[in-house]
């Protein structure tokens, strides 16, 4: 593990029984397929793909929260985190041996209204992590929540209220609050802004460039929309059936796209922008297919332009084009 | 380390304004106010309850306070043989009788009786003349059985043993339920199919059936009862909050307590268990009739509380017994028929409170 | 001068519902101004965009116009809807019953939701012939494999058999889009009909739409979405809803190119944009959508707006046209 790096991903393989029943056994889903990426401190990685990629399965391995609802998953590879010069791999590690860690990674969800407890008034939701992991006092955690209320600009009366008293915006603050409570390494934010107004859609994205500087934050982020990408990750990974197919840094990724799936998934961004001939998109055709129905060879080629007889009889190797940025394509 | 000491306290921010907030159960019960009938059915069997403890106070045969030849005595809590009072009976004093001669004696003693002065087991043999039942009479409001006891007194005191019986198999059952169901939900895989299909043969046990047996072996007595009612009682409840704990368990705010370092006891009793008990919560005021039903139908058959407890079914089952005295059947059905109507109107209100729909987002 | 084909004057619905917002909950239910005094026209062939945040009022003008507003809690209070010179609002509900799906139809934003989950897409799509036309079964299957088809449908014949839940949700929008089609409607209302799709399946369902426009020749669309890209590659004039109101109305060029309220410029400002390179921090406009049931009684965007004088406070400005047909509701071009 080199030094500079806060978390090194090594052929990651995730795989849930399915529903359906061998002899004795059940049939296995490779949710994701061999996934490999390297993060320095304090970078930040975008993870891009359709529905159904496995870029969420990979962040909660990262997490470490796919055992609780689903004991049935096997994860294989290597997910190993840099603690003060320690290389610890937190693959498959035990739900007490975790317990240490836990608090180095935090996760943000989509969903700020499931993702918060109805129950529990805003202040208490920020203040719950303190209660698991430092030995402050009462009011020691009052100040702290107050200091992260005003990191992430909510205002005082705020600390009182139930999450349904809240917009969505502030939601997904409190739940940003809730994450740095714990003073977390890596911060992982899984489509956090898909489910707000386009207008509050900036604030929290201009909040995680804040956050991520100033608390020091490595920070994974998940979109569908590639423009949320490009304006907050300094990395890109895109994710098709649980393979990464392209990655590199942010800016040579999204000006010199090489695999097909990339070209196309930013040819079908709508730009808001008047043009007065309308410009030629690549349009896949067809929808990315079930896990259970893997094409061979090359997990695109059933919607790929470029397909040809090669893509069905092996899966094309990864190549680098530029330095850091590579590409699995046989074109 | 970072500077944490900005920000204000917590307490001077209490201070400084109040704060309106509201709670999703301060909301449940606000709707369930709002919902008149339930609400006052509510206040009503409550107070009753409550008023039910302190019986003999108000319905009894004891006096309250009795002074003979100077000195006080208190029937009402302790017992006294006849003659203490100069009577000449056997065993305890009558205080009707007693106050009676008192005031034909004049001596200055005197006899506090309860505002209504009979009592549920009471037999009025020595007291009247014609053979009982008696049809209701300014003494006897609502008459008095074949065996020349006050049905009003009875009843009322039967109303406490009902809500009583009613509450504690409710409570325990649930608890129980809640308990087992949850765990099974939380925790899941083989252990959770294993629970299940020891519930499921646990479940086709035939309860009446158990009870009529044990009920002919052993005298059956309130405790034994409430024991085997609440042993075959739970089981229903634990497939609501299986599933309920297991949909929760799903939920992202679950994960994230997780993800904070939260302990497996933590995440179930702070926020799984809160979030999953609305159906259990609505679905209670329904147990609460069910058994209500069940202790009067094992009285009614004779399999339930032994005699001569004031009980519902019992007197129900002596009014079919004496149809033409109509006073003995239609008092204790009326009061069942009052009671489980007010448990319902209950029900009906707390499962309305419990609707998610009310805070939906429209369009 | 292209013909009108629907007329929309001074629509106004409301929304009653105990206000639960900040704070105390009402005792009463008190009406929310979903939409309030709007008054717009859509043209034969042309693509009308209709676009703002949640709360704006944008679908709640779309279901008004098929009268399709849950009564309660939701009320149209006033206004008139004029298809081809009849007041739709004036109809009775077996009338209108006429003009949805055949004259006007809509697609909705949940293509799952909107199909019957127990009853196969055959039978669906049949049941839209035959409830409008006189056409028997067979017929009807005909022509809906053809219309499935045409609808960019793989497999019409085979997947016209199986039942919703059986196809994905891209697929699910083509029947939708298919049955809203089956008559040839002059007028198809699309209330966000790509937003629970991925990228690359929106691309196909908007390349579809504009290719059946252009078959169907003289049909007009209105497009509902907050994703100001797709009003940009879709349509052909755009209305910008805030606040229950039209806050501004242009064509796409000029929306685009010279955006006119404070609300619209902050917008395709704030939007991360792909391609463009972002200095740091993106724009953003301050504070929070505001709520139906507490809306500030000047100007809507008020709380939010850069150049907010005293003025927009108390007095809502009247939308004026500034250019040709470009219109705005602001203060800082009045006077």
């Amino acid at each position: 593990m080199k030094a500079e790096n806060i978390l090194e991903v090594k052929d990651l393989v995730i795989e849930y029984p399915s529903g359906r029943k061998k002899f004795l056994s059940r049939e296995r889903l490779r949710a994701v397929d061999r996934v490999s990426f390297n993060l320095p401190a304090g970078g930040s990685l975008g993870l891009a793909g359709e529905s159904g990629s496995g870029k969420s399965t990979v962040v909660k391995a990262i997490a470490n929260l796919l055992l609780f609802n689903n004991p049935e998953t096997k994860i294989r590879g290597e997910i190993l985190i840099n603690i003060a010069g320690k290389e610890i791999n937190l693959a498959n590690m035990s739900r007490s041996g975790m317990k240490k860690y836990r608090k180095l990674i935090q996760i943000i969800f989509q969903d700020s209204n499931s993702s918060l407890n109805p129950r529990f008034t805003a202040g208490k939701i920020i203040e719950e992590p303190l209660l698991y992991n430092t030995k402050l006092g009462k009011n020691e955690r009052a100040e702290r929540v107050n200091f992260l209320m005003e990191k992430t600009g909510l205002q005082e009366d705020v600390f009182f209220r139930y999450p349904h008293e809240l917009s969505g915006g502030q939601r997904q603050r409190v739940s940003i609050a809730r994450a740095l409570s714990t003073n977390p390494r890596i911060l992982i934010a899984d489509e956090p802004v898909s489910s707000l107004d386009v207008s509050v859609q900036g604030q929290i994205l201009n909040l995680f460039s804040d956050i991520q500087k100033e608390f020091n934050l490595t920070l994974i982020m998940i979109a569908h929309d590639l423009s949320i990408i490009e304006s907050v990750c300094s990395d890109v990974a895109i994710m098709y059936l649980g393979k990464i197919i392209e990655t590199g840094r942010t800016n040579r990724v999204f000006e010199n796209p090489a695999h097909p799936y990339t070209q196309a998934l930013i040819s079908s961004i709508p730009v808001p922008e008047y043009k007065s001939e309308k410009r030629e998109r690549i349009i896949l055709k067809g929808d990315i297919p079930s896990i259970m129905k893997k094409p061979s060879g090359c997990v695109f080629r059933s919607r790929c332009p470029k397909a040809a007889d090669i893509c069905s009889e092996k899966e094309p190797e990864e190549k680098e084009i530029t330095s850091g940025h590579y590409f699995s394509c046989f074109f | 380390m970072r500077q944490w000491t900005r920000g204000l306290n917590t307490n001077n921010m209490k201070k400084k304004k109040i704060i309106k907030t509201n709670s999703l159960l301060r909301k449940r019960w606000d709707k369930f106010r709002s919902m008149k009938r339930g609400y006052y059915s509510l206040l009503a069997l409550l107070i009753l309850y409550v008023i039910s403890f302190f019986l003999p106070l108000i319905i009894g045969r004891d006096a309250l306070l009795v002074r003979y030849e100077g000195v006080y005595y208190f029937p009402v809590v302790k017992y006294y043989d006849a003659g203490t009072f100069g009577q000449k009976i056997y065993g305890e004093a009558n205080y009707r009788l007693l106050k009676k001669e008192f005031a034909a004696a004049g001596k200055g003693n005197f006899v506090l009786m309860p505002v209504y002065p009979y009592g549920p087991n009471e037999n009025l043999l020595d007291e009247t003349s014609e053979t009982p039942p008696h049809a209701p009479s300014r003494e006897h409001i609502l008459g008095t059985d074949d065996r020349a006891r006050d049905v009003f007194s009875r009843l009322v005191y039967g109303y406490n043993i009902s809500i009583s019986f009613a509450l504690t198999i409710t409570l325990i059952s649930f608890a129980a339920g809640i308990f087992i169901g949850a765990v099974l939900g939380f925790f899941g895989g083989k252990f959770d199919s294993f629970g299940q299909r020891v519930i499921e043969i646990w479940s086709t046990l035939p309860v009446l059936l158990i009870i009529m047996i044990i009920s002919s072996i052993f005298m059956p007595n309130f405790l034994l009862l409430t024991l085997i009612m609440t042993l075959f009682g739970w089981t229903g409840i634990t497939y609501y909050i299986r599933g309920e704990v297991y949909r929760e368990k799903g939920k992202d705010y679950v994960l994230a307590a997780l993800s904070t370092g939260a302990s497996n006891t933590k995440i179930i009793t702070s926020h799984i268990l809160p979030n999953s008990l609305v159906p259990v919560i609505s679905f209670a005021p329904f147990a609460i009739v069910a058994n209500i039903v069940s202790l009067v139908s094992l009285d009614f058959l004779g399999f339930g509380l032994p005699p001569p407890t004031p009980s519902w079914g019992e007197m129900i089952n002596q009014g079919m017994g004496n149809l033409s005295h109509w006073w003995l059947a239609v008092f204790p059905l009326g009061a069942e028929f009052l009671t489980l109507l007010a448990v319902v109107f209950i029900g009906e209100a707390v499962r309305e409170a419990m609707d998610p729909r009310e805070y939906g987002k429209i369009i | 001068m292209k013909n009108k084909i629907l007329e929309i004057k001074n629509l106004s619905t409301v929304f009653y519902a105990k206000h639960s917002g900040q704070g105390k909950e009402t005792k009463e239910l008190i009406p929310g101004k979903a939409v309030s005094g709007v008054s717009f026209d859509v043209y034969e062939d042309e693509v009308l965009g209709i676009v703002g945040e949640s709360g704006s009022g944008k679908s709640v003008t779309a279901y008004s116009i098929l009268n399709l507003i849950p009564n309660p809690p939701g009320k149209i209070v006033s206004g008139e809807i004029i298809y081809r010179g009849i007041d739709l609002l004036k109809l009775s509900s077996e009338e209108i019953r006429k003009y949805r799906g055949a004259e006007i139809s809509m697609i909705f934003q949940e293509p799952g939701t909107s199909l019957n989950p127990v009853m196969r897409i055959e039978e669906q799509m049949c049941e839209v012939f035959m409830s409008h036309g006189k056409t028997d079964r067979a017929e009807a299957l005909k022509k809906s494999i053809e219309l499935l088809k045409r609808a960019g449908l793989p497999d019409a014949e085979k997947r016209i058999k199986e039942y919703p839940s059986s196809l994905s949700g891209g697929m699910q929008q083509r029947v939708m889009i298919a049955m809203a089609l089956a008559f040839r409607p002059s007028l198809l209302i699309a209330d966000e009909p790509t937003t629970a799709l991925d990228v690359t399946v929106q691309a196909q369902i908007l390349d579809l739409m504009s290719d059946i426009k252009r078959e169907n020749g003289k049909s007009s669309i209105i497009m509902i979405t907050h994703n100001l890209g797709i009003i940009a590659e879709m349509c052909d004039r755009v209305l910008v809803m805030y606040g229950g109101k039209i806050q501004e109305s242009a064509n796409v060029k000029d929306l685009f190119e010279n955006p006119l309220h404070p609300y619209t410029s902050a917008m395709i400002k704030s939007i991360p944009c792909f391609g463009k390179k972002h200095e740091g921090r993106l724009n953003t406009i301050p504070g929070m959508v505001p709520d139906i049931f507490n809306l500030p009684p000047g100007c809507k965007f008020c709380n939010r707006c850069e150049f907010k004088k005293d003025i927009c406070e108390k007095k809502e400005p009247e939308l004026k046209e500034i250019s040709k047909e470009h219109f705005v509701r602001c203060h800082l071009y009045e006077g």
